[in-house]
């Protein structure tokens, strides 16, 4: 029991998955959503020993796993910290979920669906708990595929527009990230005279700043497009609006984390210096995009566009919240990474709802539901609420704690950035007026039956999160601390390391080894 | 006279010529029983020649004919490749009623040309091979006699084929003059910068350059993949690349890579970054899914000569690690593709390909998998050569290169998932009416799909013996 690979386990339990349903008869589409469930749920449990076995004291990376793999430097080197913990409980948490909400809206080739759907589970599992920028890379290329599928085959609208804009956006991204690794790796070479691409190794090696730059830019190019960072965001109103729904609530609740992970674990902590330099242009670019996210939104009449748009917003809110580098906005961030998932997998949940039951996503075209839908009413509001961040739920906690991390830093970014709540709470409420009150404008709208046992059974534990982190945050803070307290310190230590050391001008590395 | 340095060609040669005498002495319609022959006969023959010259470094007529390490490993692509089109080849010929037993003679002859192209050390015996491969080459293009496209392809090609081959023989010519031998360790160990000699290289590089497809000398490429029976296409898109990179790797593996070689360089650098401009960009406006495979067969060969630049580094197991990998998709792509065809009839449009996926989930699958990897996409082989190609070059200080390749990388990434949206995005409309009863190709698409997988997720055996097989 003692040494059982549980990263991995977590990571490819859900591919094993996949290949037992290759084998599954495509008919049995009964048989492959139960099976679908079973196993991410199942992954779920597993995953749930990592929170058990956790240690909150310690600030380095744990459960680590390092196999030799292909050689020269690429290794098979699996970890996490209170960073990334959290991140692949959110992703196993919201596997099942999304397979419970698809039960009934994916009605063709069920059995490709879940296939899909248990590759994205494996690879966005494994970009969270990969140390070596290889395999980091391979499992962040991996979640592509699947999500192009998903949006091409399943998805609305001009979904084939939106899949090729998706995809070929996002590896824009990654490609310009790989030439940034081959930089890195080459540059490492010529120092050490060994191989490596394990970020343990990467991270005591400090360059100078004028070639920081460039590979910071290089890595950050790829998180900014996947964050998003305005204004690379483009793609992201039409993937969210015409992915269906379970693709809508891992695209919103796991992908756009992998950009903020990306941005704090590599780029951040690799390239330190260069990132104070470019710093006061990131932090425009993210209130720009809160604010822009923001207005946008106001001005949707597609409820999902509405809510695709809300998401650039929290996720400037977070990238705020990383920029200003202390512990408590630090720590709100990665709290309100976790909220983002939940709320806004929550919103995308209860649009689909609507969306399955209304065939429509237009707000003009709804009104007075709530009278109709009492006990969905009542969690659209709860989810709702959690968006906002009313105090008490778990909105709040992390936008209270980025604020006022924000505010040590600058008064000035903190007004602007607390604009997105007031935004959030105009666009928001005022979707919800439409959707759910009023004269009901819509004759078939009466036939609409409330929330049955399993709708009901995927909603509930959202809405168990909200309250529960709004209510008791510690059981998460409280793991995250020291290792946004390490991150912090090996960010801002290394700062005063190679401002004291820069003596060679012809050499473009600078190789010390920091004593722990 | 070394008998044992000529056993491989004599035997090749013989084979040839026995398939010859069956196909004249057997008054039958179905040539298959040829092709199963050759597969048997083809198959010793690897298992025997590697196992028993693997490290013996045999040679005749003064390394005329080089049988090192390198040699053998070619072998074994030129083999795996040729296997492989005869398999996709049997069932092919009859639904095609292409019923000329003399097709597989003729592959073994253009086998044989390739192989002393890459197992000799003097450019006379290299032109040779070079020639034999050519005509084999031209009368394979055009086998399929009644069909026009077949002919234009084949007249294409030999047209084109014999002004390069002159360039060829002009350019050794000169090269002669300078140096006073034809053994390329002899001329390019000192590079001598008189301006005949380099106009001399310059030819060779022309003639290699056409071979290869590399732009600009590339325009034969398209027309021909096109025009010529699939199979036909598949071997041109693999094996006579195989030939011209490994005979460039001879060539440049004796260049110091000094100061003053580095026009040389440069120009190199000018064509790999135009092929692969071009080619990716062409590819992205062609519905004939051979074309569009002949331009993407273009941009990988500009992606391998970034593999000879790898030279300075001792990078070439690059290279050779990147010809595996493309073996392996580009053939089991075309194979995918060749899986389609039915009596008398050939479905090579995307429109053809529209929902595919579902009626023939494997072929679909298959095709779909082989794309991703000539991609680039993790965890295939084509992303694991292109992440060693790449960063070896990064190291050698080519990053613009290397940024260049990466953008036309991505450019294709267009076109080949257009392929898959077609597969599963598009409904059929079509009635597609193709023979499924094909096991040797259903054979090749599982070996070049585990091809694809092992290397791409567990290359360390292959990446051991690669090194092994390196020029000195």
């Amino acid at each position: 029991m003692e040494k059982i690979p549980i990263l991995s386990l977590i990571t490819f339990l859900p591919l094993a998955g996949a290949l037992i349903l290759v084998f599954v008869n495509r008919s049995r589409e009964n048989l492959i959503k139960h099976l679908s469930v079973a196993i991410s749920l199942l992954n779920f449990i597993v995953s749930l020993k990592l929170y058990i076995n956790f240690n909150p004291e310690f600030s380095g990376f744990q459960f680590q796993e390092k196999y030799a793999w292909i050689g020269m430097g690429i290794n098979y080197t699996m970890g996490i910290d209170g960073l990334s913990l959290f991140l692949v409980l959110l992703t196993t948490f919201l596997m099942p979920i999304s397979f419970l909400c698809s039960w009934t809206a994916i009605k063709d080739k069920v059995k490709e669906f879940s296939i899909f759907m248990l590759l994205l589970s494996t690879g966005m599992v494994g970009v969270f708990v990969s140390l070596n920028l290889f395999l980091f890379y391979v499992f962040w290329e991996i979640t592509l595929i699947p999500m192009y599928f998903l949006i091409g085959i399943w998805g609305t609208g001009r979904k084939i527009y939106v899949t090729l804009k998706f995809i070929l956006f996002t590896m824009l991204g990654s490609l310009l990230m790989l030439v940034s690794f081959f930089v890195l790796y080459s540059l490492y070479f010529k120092a050490t005279g060994s191989f490596s691409l394990d970020f343990q190794d990467l991270s005591q090696f400090i360059l100078i700043p004028s070639v920081q730059i460039w590979l910071f830019l290089g890595f950050s190019i790829s998180f900014a497009i996947k964050l998003p960072l305005f204004p690379f965001h483009t793609w992201l109103p039409d993937a969210h609006t015409e992915a269906p729904t379970a693709g809508s609530v891992l695209l919103a609740g796991v992908l756009l984390k992998m950009g903020a992970y990306g941005f704090i674990r590599f780029a951040f902590t690799l390239f330190p210096e260069a990132l104070m330099t470019c710093r006061p242009y990131i932090v425009l670019l993210s209130l720009l995009g809160i604010i822009y996210g923001g207005l946008m939104a106001l001005a949707q009449k597609d409820v999902k566009r509405l809510v695709a748009y809300s998401s650039v917003s929290h996720m400037g809110m977070i990238m705020l919240g990383l920029l200003s580098l202390n512990r408590e906005s630090v720590e709100g961030a990665i709290y309100q990474m976790l909220n983002h998932g939940i709320s806004t997998g929550g919103l995308f949940l209860v649009v689909g709802f609507l969306y399955e039951k209304a065939h429509t996503r237009m707000l003009n075209e709804f009104g007075g539901l709530s009278k109709q839908l009492p006990l969905f009413s009542a969690i659209f509001v709860i989810i709702m609420l959690s968006s906002i961040g009313l105090p008490g739920l778990n909105g709040f906690i992390g936008e209270f704690l980025i604020l006022i991390g924000v505010f040590k830093v600058s008064v000035v970014w903190a007004a602007l950035g607390a604009t997105g709540i007031i935004l959030s709470v105009a666009y928001l409420l005022w979707a919800f007026q439409r959707v759910m009150q009023g004269k009901i404008k819509n004759e078939r709208f009466l036939n609409f039956k409330d929330l049955n046992l399993r709708e009901l059974f995927y909603f509930l534990p959202i809405v168990l999160f909200v309250f529960w982190m709004g209510i008791y945050p510690n059981f998460i803070l409280k793991r995250t601390e020291n290792t946004v307290s390490k991150i912090l310190y090996d960010i801002k230590y290394r700062e005063k390391i190679v401002v004291q050391d820069l003596s060679k001008k012809d050499k473009i590395y600078n190789y010390k080894l920091i004593d722990k | 006279m070394n008998i044992l340095a000529l056993s491989p060609y004599i035997y090749v040669l013989i084979l040839s010529l026995f398939l010859l005498l069956l196909n004249g002495f057997k008054k039958d319609d179905k040539k298959e029983y040829l092709g199963y022959v050759l597969i048997a006969f083809l198959i010793m023959a690897v298992i025997v020649i590697v196992y028993t010259l693997w490290n013996k470094n045999v040679s005749s007529f003064d390394n005329g004919i080089l049988l090192d390490n390198f040699s053998l490993f070619s072998f074994c692509l030129l083999f795996y490749s040729l296997l492989f089109v005869v398999f996709v080849s049997i069932k092919y010929l009859t639904y095609q009623e292409i019923n000329f037993g003399e097709y597989y003679p003729l592959l073994l002859f253009s086998l044989l040309g390739m192989m002393l192209m890459v197992s000799s050390d003097d450019l006379i015996v290299i032109l040779l091979g070079l020639e034999i491969l050519a005509i084999a080459s031209y009368t394979l293009s055009n086998i399929k006699r009644e069909d026009e496209r077949s002919a234009e392809a084949g007249t294409k090609y030999f047209m084109l084929g014999v002004f390069s081959s002159a360039l060829i023989i002009m350019g050794i010519v000169l090269i002669y003059g300078i140096s006073k031998s034809t053994k390329i360790s002899v001329i390019f160990s000192s590079i001598n910068l008189a301006p005949y000699f380099l106009i001399g290289f310059g030819l060779v590089l022309v003639g290699f350059g056409f071979k290869l497809a590399l732009v600009p000398f590339h325009s034969w490429a398209p027309d021909v993949f096109e025009g010529a029976p699939t199979p036909v296409t598949t071997f041109l898109s693999v094996s006579p690349k195989i030939a011209g990179f490994a005979v460039l790797l001879r060539i440049f593996s004796r260049f110091s890579f000094e100061l003053n070689q580095k026009f040389i360089i440069d120009t190199l650098w000018i064509i790999s970054a135009l092929t692969m401009i071009w080619g990716n960009i062409a590819a992205l406006r062609q519905n004939n899914l051979k074309r569009m495979l002949a331009y993407s067969s273009i941009a990988h060969s500009g992606y391998l000569l970034i593999g000879i630049m790898n030279l300075k580094v001792r990078g070439d197991w690059t290279l050779l690690f990147y010809l595996l990998a493309y073996l392996f998709m580009n053939v089991g792509a075309f194979a995918s593709l060749i899986s389609l065809t039915g009596k008398k009839k050939e479905y090579c449009e995307l429109e053809d390909l529209s929902g595919i996926g579902y009626r023939y989930p494997w072929i679909g699958g298959f095709f779909s998998l082989f794309l991703l990897s000539l991609a680039g996409f993790p965890p295939t082989a084509g992303f694991l050569a292109k992440f060693y190609l790449f960063s070896t070059a990064v190291r050698n200080d080519y990053v613009v290169l290397v940024i260049i390749a990466i953008i036309t990388t991505l450019i294709s990434v267009y076109y080949y998932l257009r392929v898959i949206v077609f597969m599963y995005m598009k409904e059929g409309i079509k009635e597609i009416s193709i023979e499924l009863e094909n096991p040797p190709l259903i054979l090749t698409l599982f070996l070049c799909a585990l091809g694809v997988l092992q290397l791409g997720i567990f290359p360390g055996r292959i990446l051991y013996w690669i090194q092994k097989a390196i020029i000195l």
